[in-house]
C-alpha cells in the first residue's frame, strides 16, 4: 500500500463517510419513500458485527501503517482478501434490518441501499485498487456480493425484490441489450476499417469522411433516433414485409441503425491513426521489396495498426453499451426499458437494477479488450514504454 | 548492367533530374555523391521504379525498367534506406526472409541463406529471434543490408544507409560492407553525401549537383584535374589526402631490402630497424597511416610486417607513384 | 482582406452563422409552416405544443449553458489543483475515476438524480454537470501534460511560482486542448438535455419524446431539427480548424 496512497486514503475517506451517511432506506412498499437509517442502527443485528469486526481490522491495519510507517508486514497481503468480504457482509447486515416498532407487510416491505453503502463499496474498491491482483480482487468482491441474495440471506433487499418481480423480462432485456450493442459494433468494424483506410490512402477524401463520421457523434442521439424512425415508419408501412422481419419505425431497427453509425467514428478515426503511425520507412521498404498493394496492407500496415484499431473498437463497445439504453425509449428493449420503467414508476431500485448490468458489462468489456490490445501491442513490436503511453 | 540515358524528372514545378546519363557495369560499386537536393536519391529510385521518369531511358540488364513488372523488378533489386524500415512486428530472421518468402522459396533454402547473410555481415546468430526495437542503430542497418541481399538480387540500391549511425559504428559498417561486397560482388548504387564514405566503398564515383552529373571517375581519377569547379569544391581541397585512406600498403610494391633509406629531406641513414616505439605497420594499414608514420619518423622508407611475419619495405616514392597511377 | 484569409474566416464564422440563422428561423416560423401545410398532412399529426418552440429553445439553452458553465469552472479548478500539486498519482486517480464514471450511462444518472432532486430541471442539470466534468478535466490535464518539459523548466528557472506558471503558461498553451474538451462537454450535454424530458425537464426533448410516444412525426421534427442545429453550432464555434 506504499504507492497508491492517495487512492488508499480516498477510499478510507469514503468508508468513513459511510459511517455517517444513511446506509439504507426502509420502505413499507414500493412507492412510499420510506425512512433512512444509519450504520449505528444496525448494530442491534448480530450480522452487523461481522463487518464491525472487519472495520476494526481495518482500523488496526491503518494504525499499524501509521506506526510502522508503511513497512511490510504479512498482514498487508492478507488484508485485501478480507476486505473483499466487507461489502457483502454490509449488504447482508443492511438487508436484515428490521424495526420492531412498526409492523410491515413482509411481502411488500423492502430495504433500499443508500449512499452510505455505495460509498462504502467505492471505498473498498479504491483501497483494493492500491494493491496487487486488483482485477481478481474486484471480481471476488463482486462475487461475494452476489452470495447473500442467492443464498436467501437478504429477502427484503429492494434490488432483489425488483429483480424477482421482473426476472424473465430482465434476462430477455439483457440479452436484447447485449445483442443490440454488440452486433452493431461488430457490423461496424469492417466499414469502419475500410473508411479508415480510405482516409489514409486518399488525402482529399479524408476531410469528408471524417466530417461525415463525426456528424453522428455531434448530433444528439435522441434526435437521430427520432429522425431515423420517421423514414423507417414510412418504409415499413409501404412494404409490410419489412415489418414481418421486425424492421419497423419503433423497436430495434432505428436503434440499431443509429448505434451502427455512432460506432463508425471511433473505429474509423482509430484505423486512420493506426495506419498513419506506421513509419514511412517501413512502408517504403515493403513497396521496394516488390510487395503488391494488398500484400503491403496485410503483411505490414494492418498488423502494425491492429492495436490502435482494437482500441477504437473498445471505445465503440463501451459507448454502445451505454447508448443502447436509449433504445428503451423507442420500444427497442434493453436495460433502458427497465430504467425508464423504473423512472415512470418512481422506483429507483428498478433504475439501479437496470444500470448495474450495463456498468458491469462496460467495465468487463473494456478490461478484456484492453488486455488483448496490450498483448497485440507487444506482439507488434511495441515496447514497455510505448505501451504505457496509451491509456 | 545499369544504364541511364538523358533522364529527366520533375516534381510539380521542381526539377529533380535534368538530363542524367551514367552507366554502371556488373560487379561495380558506383557511388552517387552530392549536396542535399541534388537528385541523387531520386536517381536511385528511378532504378527500381519507386519513382517514374518523365523523359529518357533507364535500363537494367539491357531492358528498360518500364518493361518489367514493378514488383518483379523490385524483388530483384535490394533496397536499403537510412531509416532501415525493418518491420517492427517481425523478428530479425523473419525480416531477412521476407523477399525469399514472397518468391516462395522452400524453407530449407531460406534458413541457411539467412544464417549465411548474418554471418557475412557480422551479426551473431543469437539475434535471429530478436525484434527490431531490441537492436542498436548499427545492428538494425546490418539486418537491413541482409534483408536487401536475401534473395540474391543482382543489384543493390543503398540510400545513405549509414547516415543515422554514429561515426565509430559508421566506419565499422563501411568495413563490413566492403568485406561483403568483396565476397558477393554485387552491382551496387550507393548514395551518400559523405566524401570519405564515397571513396572508401566506391569503385566509381558520380558527383551530382542540381540534377546533373558534374563529374565522374574512379576515386583516384577524381584526384586529378577536373573540369567542374563545383566538384572540386565539393570533394574538397584535402581530397587527395582522404583518398589515401582507400588504399592499403598491400597495393604498393614491396622490397626485401631497404632502398634509398633516408628521411624526407633526402639525407641518408644506415640501418632501419623495426621501430619499437610504435606498433609496426601491416599490409592492411591504409596509406594515410603509412604517410603519417613516414612524417612522424622522418623517413621515406618504412618496414611493413606481413602476415607471414616477414618484413618488407615500402617507399614514399612508390606511394606517390601509386597515387599518380590511380588518377589516370 | 486577402483571399485565403477571407475564405477561412467565412468557414470559421460563416457556417455557425448559417446554423444560427436556420435555428432561429425554425424555432420562430416552423409552427407557421406547419399550420400552412396542415391541409396536406395526415390527421392527428402536428399537434400544437403546450410550450412554443422559442420557449423550449430558451429552456434547453438555460439547462445546457448553466450546468456546463458550472461544470467547466469546477473542472478547471480541479485540473488546476492537480497541476499545481505536480503529483502524478492525483492525476492518474482522477483519470481512472473519470474513466470508470464514464461507463455509468448518462440516462441512468438522470434517472437516479430524481430521488435526490425530484422531477423537473434539477436532476437533468445535475446529470449534465457531472457528465461535463469528465471531458474537461481530462482534456485540461492531458493538455497541460503535453507542454514540453523544457518550457516548464524554463519558467521555473525564471522564478515563476507554480500559480504564475499555471496562469501564464499552462492555460494559454493548453487552450486548444481545453477548448476541445469544452466542445465535447457541450455536445454531450446538448444531447443529454433531450433525455431530461423523461424526468420533466424542459427543452427540445419534450416535443421529441412526446412525438415518439404519440407517433407524431411532425412533433418529432419540430424538436429534432433545432437541437441538431444547436449541437452543430456549438461544435463549429469551438473548433479551431475548419473541419
Amino acid at each position: 500500500m506504499k504507492q497508491g496512497n492517495i487512492k488508499g486514503w480516498l477510499g478510507l475517506l469514503f468508508m468513513a463517510l459511510a459511517l455517517f451517511l444513511p446506509i439504507g432506506t426502509l420502505r413499507p412498499n414500493r412507492i412510499l419513500p420510506g425512512t433512512t437509517f444509519h450504520l449505528y442502527s444496525l448494530l442491534k443485528e448480530p450480522m452487523a458485527w461481522a463487518f464491525v469486526v472487519l472495520g476494526l481490522i481495518l482500523m488496526a491495519f491503518l494504525w499499524s501503517l501509521v506506526i510502522k510507517g508503511g513497512k511490510y508486514t504479512p498482514a498487508l497481503d492478507v488484508f485485501p482478501w478480507i476486505l473483499t468480504l466487507l461489502p457483502a457482509s454490509l449488504l447482508t447486515a443492511i438487508a436484515k434490518y428490521e424495526t420492531i416498532e412498526v409492523v410491515y407487510d413482509p411481502e411488500v416491505v423492502r430495504i433500499s441501499l443508500s449512499s452510505g453503502f455505495w460509498l462504502g463499496l467505492m471505498g473498498t474498491i479504491l483501497i483494493l485498487s492500491t494493491g496487487k491482483r486488483k482485477g481478481f480482487l474486484f471480481l471476488l468482491t463482486f462475487l461475494f456480493l452476489l452470495v447473500p441474495p442467492l443464498l436467501g440471506w437478504t429477502p427484503h433487499l429492494a434490488l432483489l425484490k425488483e429483480f424477482l418481480i421482473i426476472k424473465p423480462t430482465f434476462f430477455m432485456e439483457l440479452q436484447r441489450h447485449l445483442v443490440l450493442a454488440l452486433v452493431s459494433v461488430l457490423l461496424a468494424i469492417l466499414p469502419g476499417i475500410l473508411l479508415g483506410y480510405g482516409c489514409y490512402r486518399f488525402q482529399r477524401g479524408r476531410e469528408w469522411i471524417l466530417a461525415t463520421v463525426n456528424f453522428f457523434q455531434v448530433a444528439p442521439t435522441l434526435s437521430l433516433l427520432a429522425l431515423v424512425m420517421i423514414p423507417l415508419t414510412l418504409l415499413s408501412q409501404a412494404y409490410p414485409v419489412l415489418a414481418d422481419w421486425g424492421i419497423r419505425g419503433i423497436g430495434f431497427a432505428p436503434a440499431f441503425i443509429v448505434l451502427f453509425c455512432y460506432c463508425l467514428l471511433p473505429i474509423t478515426a482509430n484505423t486512420y491513426a493506426g495506419f498513419d503511425q506506421v513509419e514511412q520507412e517501413v512502408t517504403e521498404s515493403a513497396v521496394a521489396m516488390g510487395m503488391k498493394s494488398n500484400q503491403v496492407f496485410w503483411k505490414v500496415l494492418f498488423p502494425l495498426a491492429f492495436p490502435v484499431i482494437l482500441s477504437g473498437v473498445r471505445t465503440a463497445v463501451t459507448q454502445n453499451l451505454g447508448n443502447t439504453i436509449l433504445a428503451g425509449l423507442i420500444g427497442g428493449g434493453g436495460m433502458g426499458a427497465l430504467i425508464f420503467l423504473g423512472l415512470s414508476q418512481s422506483a429507483s431500485d428498478l433504475v439501479i437494477l437496470g444500470t448495474l448490468p450495463v456498468v458491469l458489462f462496460a467495465l468487463i468489456a473494456d478490461e478484456f479488450l484492453r488486455r488483448i490490445e496490450i498483448t497485440a501491442h507487444y506482439k507488434m513490436g511495441g515496447t514497455y514504454d510505448s505501451a504505457h503511453q496509451r491509456v | 548492367m545499369i544504364q541511364l540515358t538523358n533522364v529527366y524528372k520533375s516534381y510539380q514545378e521542381q526539377p529533380a533530374l535534368q538530363g542524367v546519363s551514367l552507366s554502371v557495369s556488373e560487379g561495380q560499386c558506383a557511388v552517387l555523391i552530392g549536396p542535399s537536393g541534388c537528385g541523387k536519391s531520386t536517381l536511385l529510385k528511378t532504378i527500381n521504379r519507386m519513382v517514374d521518369i518523365d523523359e529518357g531511358e533507364v535500363k537494367v540488364r539491357g531492358k528498360a525498367v518500364q518493361e518489367y513488372e514493378p514488383e518483379e523488378l523490385r524483388r530483384n533489386t535490394g533496397y536499403c534506406i537510412q531509416g532501415v524500415g525493418l518491420f517492427p512486428h517481425l523478428s530479425v530472421s523473419e525480416n531477412i526472409a521476407m523477399v525469399p518468402k514472397l518468391l516462395k522459396w522452400p524453407e530449407d533454402k531460406i534458413i541457411p541463406r539467412v544464417k549465411l547473410l548474418m554471418e557475412l555481415s557480422g551479426l551473431p546468430l543469437s539475434y535471429l529471434d530478436k525484434k527490431p526495437h531490441q537492436l542498436s542503430g548499427g545492428e538494425a542497418q546490418r539486418v537491413g543490408v541482409c534483408r536487401a541481399l536475401a534473395a540474391d538480387p543482382p543489384i543493390l540500391l543503398m540510400d545513405e544507409p549509414f547516415g543515422s549511425v554514429d561515426p565509430l559504428n559508421r566506419e565499422k559498417l563501411q568495413q563490413a560492407f566492403i568485406a561483403l561486397q568483396k565476397e558477393l560482388r554485387k552491382t551496387v548504387l550507393f548514395v551518400t553525401h559523405d566524401v570519405e564514405e564515397a571513396l572508401m566503398v566506391g569503385d566509381l564515383i558520380f558527383v551530382m549537383n542540381q540534377g546533373k552529373v558534374v563529374a565522374e571517375g574512379t576515386p583516384g581519377q577524381l584526384a586529378g584535374s577536373m573540369e567542374s569547379a563545383f566538384a572540386k569544391e565539393f570533394l574538397g581541397k584535402e581530397y587527395p589526402m582522404k583518398l589515401l585512406k582507400r588504399y592499403t600498403a598491400r597495393d604498393l610494391p614491396m622490397d626485401s631490402l631497404p632502398k634509398d633509406g633516408g628521411d624526407i629531406t633526402g639525407s641518408a641513414t644506415e640501418d632501419m630497424p623495426l621501430s619499437l616505439k610504435n606498433p609496426p605497420l601491416t599490409e592492411n594499414s591504409n596509406l594515410q597511416q603509412v604517410l603519417s608514420r613516414m612524417l612522424e619518423e622522418n623517413r621515406t622508407t618504412l618496414p611493413i610486417l606481413r602476415e607471414d611475419d616477414t618484413v618488407r619495405y615500402i617507399t614514399y616514392g612508390a606511394l606517390v607513384a601509386h597515387l599518380k597511377e590511380m588518377s589516370q | 482582406m486577402k483571399g485565403y484569409l477571407r475564405s477561412r474566416m467565412l468557414k470559421r464564422y460563416g457556417v455557425p452563422l448559417l446554423y444560427l440563422i436556420l435555428f432561429l428561423g425554425w424555432i420562430f416560423s416552423s409552427q407557421m409552416w406547419i399550420d400552412m401545410l396542415s391541409p396536406w398532412l395526415p390527421p392527428n399529426v402536428g399537434l400544437v405544443m403546450r410550450t412554443p418552440l422559442p420557449m423550449l429553445a430558451w429552456q434547453h439553452l438555460f439547462i445546457v449553458v448553466i450546468s456546463t458553465a458550472l461544470s467547466v469552472l469546477t473542472a478547471l479548478l480541479l485540473a488546476s489543483g492537480v497541476r499545481l500539486s505536480r503529483n502524478q498519482e492525483w492525476k492518474s486517480t482522477v483519470l481512472t475515476a473519470g474513466s470508470i464514471a464514464e461507463t455509468i450511462p448518462s440516462a441512468a444518472v438522470i434517472a437516479l438524480a430524481v430521488p435526490i432532486l425530484g422531477y423537473g430541471n434539477g436532476p437533468c442539470m445535475l446529470a449534465l454537470y457531472l457528465y461535463a466534468l469528465l471531458p474537461v478535466v481530462r482534456n485540461t490535464m492531458v493538455g497541460m501534460d503535453a507542454i514540453p518539459l523544457e518550457i516548464a523548466d524554463a519558467a521555473e528557472g525564471l522564478g515563476m511560482t507554480r500559480l504564475q506558471q499555471l496562469m501564464k503558461i499552462d492555460f494559454p498553451l493548453a487552450k486548444p486542448v481545453i477548448f476541445a474538451g469544452i466542445r465535447t462537454a457541450l455536445i454531450i450535454n446538448v444531447s443529454l438535455a433531450t433525455i431530461g424530458a423523461t424526468v420533466g425537464a424542459g427543452g427540445f426533448g419534450v416535443p421529441i419524446i412526446a412525438g415518439i410516444r404519440s407517433y407524431d412525426p411532425i412533433l418529432v421534427l419540430q424538436g429534432s431539427i433545432p437541437v441538431l442545429l444547436m449541437a452543430f453550432f456549438f461544435d463549429r464555434i469551438f473548433r479551431s480548424s475548419s473541419i
